[in-house]
């Protein structure tokens, strides 16, 4: 039998605690290059024309992996959400549960040779998970553990980023130390370490104007949220038009609101330390507009726009891949929202041929629009760059 | 009967062609007046182009259309839940939104009458829906039975029009696609007649029992096509044509595994996507050619 060597979808930052836990279990792991026009034409050619930008992108990635020697594939399908009337949300209704198996069809037609490991499928994702690497319960425990911590962290830095970014006063300053956080934080192997780590001194350095940023917020589908090379990097493209974001849903978000499995939803939930309104208080603030759960997150989509509302932020990006069963569903109910509440919404859909030009020209005419609209209120902000 | 009867809208689109009359018998059996909005026409279309949103499938777009008709011409719309028609199996999500989205287009006034359909249960819907309409629980329980056997005798007939286009000696031509894709003829500019005028003889995917089949396949109707899929090609099919909507969420999966199937067994297959700009002489192209190349393929 050949080597394992594993491979996995890029997703935002989950590379960095997916290689921590494989690499601790005895696997070994290549990273697919980062996502470039050239890795979703890649994916895009092989897959099925109708199927929406994630699964184009995540097909690029696999085959440069496998270009790096990859030969085995991680892919994660979370199938507790799976209650049709009340619940329907994460991997239900939509296309993104049936990823897993097209994967498969589209891979064995490139001609690649690549096995598949789908956690989640059919639940027991830790008994998978020892299955595979051949641990213990506990070894498989302390290395999910360290994972876990590790997402969160990034997470957190990703958050803190979000504030630095539009009151730096030396442009680029925040991404450059970003990138060393996650750099750094990707050799750090112990659990207390972690624990001990304060995320925030990584940006203390960074030299700031005392300005008020806008603040806007973001929803849509998950993985446009959670991947930057897929949304044009719109969160630095906002930070340095001087607004600070604040996104709905991040990856331990999104897999804490539909817990895959008992044992390991309490376990996040108690390191993570995560304020995630129940999935009832999540219906009942979309109750006016959207009776229903309409699949993946649109529901929380709709309520989270009235969420960032309430808390005061000055407008709401919603981004979705076009075509988006959940998502363009919800999208005239956004507008509804947005006219009842006075409250700016833009629409963003990506395909593959999506250009940075064209999102940059909106996202510009975005934030011009809200400045003046706070400005009209009389409140000051800060210019950027000033 | 006490009870004012209220008019019905039945938008004639998405869920009117898996359940014609099922709906119908239902509401007509409790003394209910039931509108239903004209097939597919040039204002419905129009009215889907500037009501729908820009990137649903055509028909969640024409289901607007049908309801801008409606809207002023009766009291409630008639859009039931489709959570799943099959134990353990979801419907389109695109469908449950249509109500609310509809308050969007046209306004919070307009009212609607919901059923919700769980794991196929239709009586337990019915039951509840009939309760908002009359207090007499013997005649919704009889209105729900009837409604359900108008649906069955619907089944019966399909299927044998299935045996009858078996026993045709024409090439057999299998179309597969949602119902409401096949079946609205304006929508997809006649493509079954065209066929049968080009001397095919027709079978579509919905008068194909369902023969058991193992799938990942989440979705009803997605698990259904597999399932008729198995059913039909135990018999010789000249060709299948696979019609879908532009957009449509549920072919993006299924399509590529039916291609995969028709593929393994050598059996010429065109995948036809329409929307709204469709234009009929592209469409007349593509369908002599497959007619040709299924009679070549014949005579060779």
């Amino acid at each position: 039998m050949r080597e394992r060597i594993f491979t996995l979808p890029l997703c935002g930052y989950a590379y960095v605690p997916f290689k921590s836990a494989a690499e601790q279990l005895g696997l070994q792991v290549v990273v697919p290059p980062p996502i470039t026009n050239e890795t979703i034409a890649l994916g895009a050619r092989y897959s099925p024309e109708g199927i929406c930008l994630p699964f184009k992108v995540i097909i690029g990635n696999y085959l440069q992996a496998i270009e790096k020697g990859a030969n085995c594939v991680v892919f994660y399908i979370n199938n507790q959400a799976g209650s049709r009337k009340h619940g329907g949300g994460g991997g239900g209704m939509c296309r993104f549960r049936h990823y897993g198996h097209l994967q498969e069809l589209v891979m064995s037609k490139t001609g690649a040779e690549v096995e598949f490991f789908i956690l989640g499928e059919e639940g027991g994702l830790f008994e998978q998970v020892k299955e595979i690497t051949g641990k213990g319960t506990w070894e498989v425990i302390r290395a999910l553990r360290v994972a876990i911590k590790k997402l969160r962290i990034i997470e957190l830095l990703e958050e803190i980023s979000w504030r630095y970014r539009p009151v730096e006063k030396q442009r680029g300053a925040t991404t450059k130390a970003l990138k060393k956080a996650v750099q750094h934080l990707e050799g750090i192997n112990d659990f207390g370490t972690l624990k001990r780590l304060d995320p925030e001194s990584y940006f203390t350095h960074i030299e700031t104007t005392n300005g008020n940023p806008l603040r806007i917020g973001v929803v849509g589908e998950f993985y446009l949220l959670v991947e930057p090379a897929s949304n044009c990097h719109v969160y630095e493209m906002l930070g340095e038009l001087g607004a600070e974001v604040h996104r709905h849903l991040s990856l331990g978000e999104a897999i804490l609101r539909y817990p895959p499995g008992f044992v390991l939803g309490k376990l996040m939930a108690w390191w993570l330390d995560m304020s995630i309104p129940p999935r009832s208080e999540i219906a009942k603030i979309a109750r006016p507009y959207l009776s229903c759960s309409v699949a993946g997150h649109g529901r929380e989509s709709v309520a989270d726009t009235i969420r960032f509302h309430d808390a005061g932020y000055d407008g709401v990006l919603h981004l979705l891949p076009m075509g988006c069963m959940p998502e363009v569903t919800v999208r005239p109910i956004l507008r509804r929202v947005s006219e009842e509440y006075n409250f700016p919404v833009l629409t963003l859909s990506f395909d593959e041929l999506i250009s940075e030009g064209a999102i940059r020209t909106r996202i510009e005419t975005f934030v011009d629009v809200i400045r003046l609209r706070r400005d009209r209120r009389g409140e000051r902000h800060a210019l950027p760059g000033s | 009967m006490g009870e004012d009867s209220v008019k019905i809208g039945i938008p004639r689109s998405l869920f009117y062609y898996k359940h014609p009359h099922m709906w119908t018998t239902f509401f007509g059996e409790l003394g209910q007046e039931v509108i239903l909005s004209p097939p597919t026409n040039r204002q419905t279309v129009e009215a889907a182009i500037r009501y729908g949103e820009d990137e649903s499938c055509l028909a969640v777009k024409l289901v607007f259309g049908h309801i801008s008709y409606l809207a002023d011409k009766c009291d409630r719309i008639f859009a039931p839940a489709y959570y799943g028609l099959d134990p353990g199996r979801y419907s389109c999500p695109k469908f449950l939104g249509v109500p609310d989205i509809s308050k969007s287009i046209f306004g919070p006034q307009l009212q609607f009458l919901r059923c919700e359909v769980e794991d196929g249960q239709f009586e337990p819907g019915m039951l509840q829906l009939g309760r908002t309409l009359t207090t007499d629980g013997r005649r919704i329980r009889r209105s729900a039975s009837l409604g359900l056997e108008a649906h069955l005798r619907h089944e019966e007939q399909l299927h044998r029009k299935y045996q009858q286009q078996l026993a045709s000696k024409n090439p057999r031509i299998l179309v597969i696609g949602h119902h409401y894709v096949i079946h609205d003829s304006y929508a997809n500019l006649n493509l079954l007649a065209k066929l049968k005028e080009r001397g095919m003889a027709v079978i579509t995917i919905d008068s194909v029992p369902l023969a058991p089949v193992e799938s990942f396949l989440r979705w009803d109707f997605a698990y259904e096509t597999m399932g008729q899929l198995n059913e039909v090609l135990a018999h010789d099919l000249a060709g299948v044509i696979v019609l879908s909507n532009f957009n449509c969420g549920v072919d993006a999966i299924t399509v590529p595994f039916v291609e995969d199937e028709l593929e393994r067994r050598n059996i010429p297959c065109m995948h036809l996507v329409l929307d709204e700009h469709t234009g009929e002489a592209g469409l007349i192209t593509r369908v002599d050619t497959f007619v040709d190349t299924v009679q070549m393929r014949k005579r060779a």
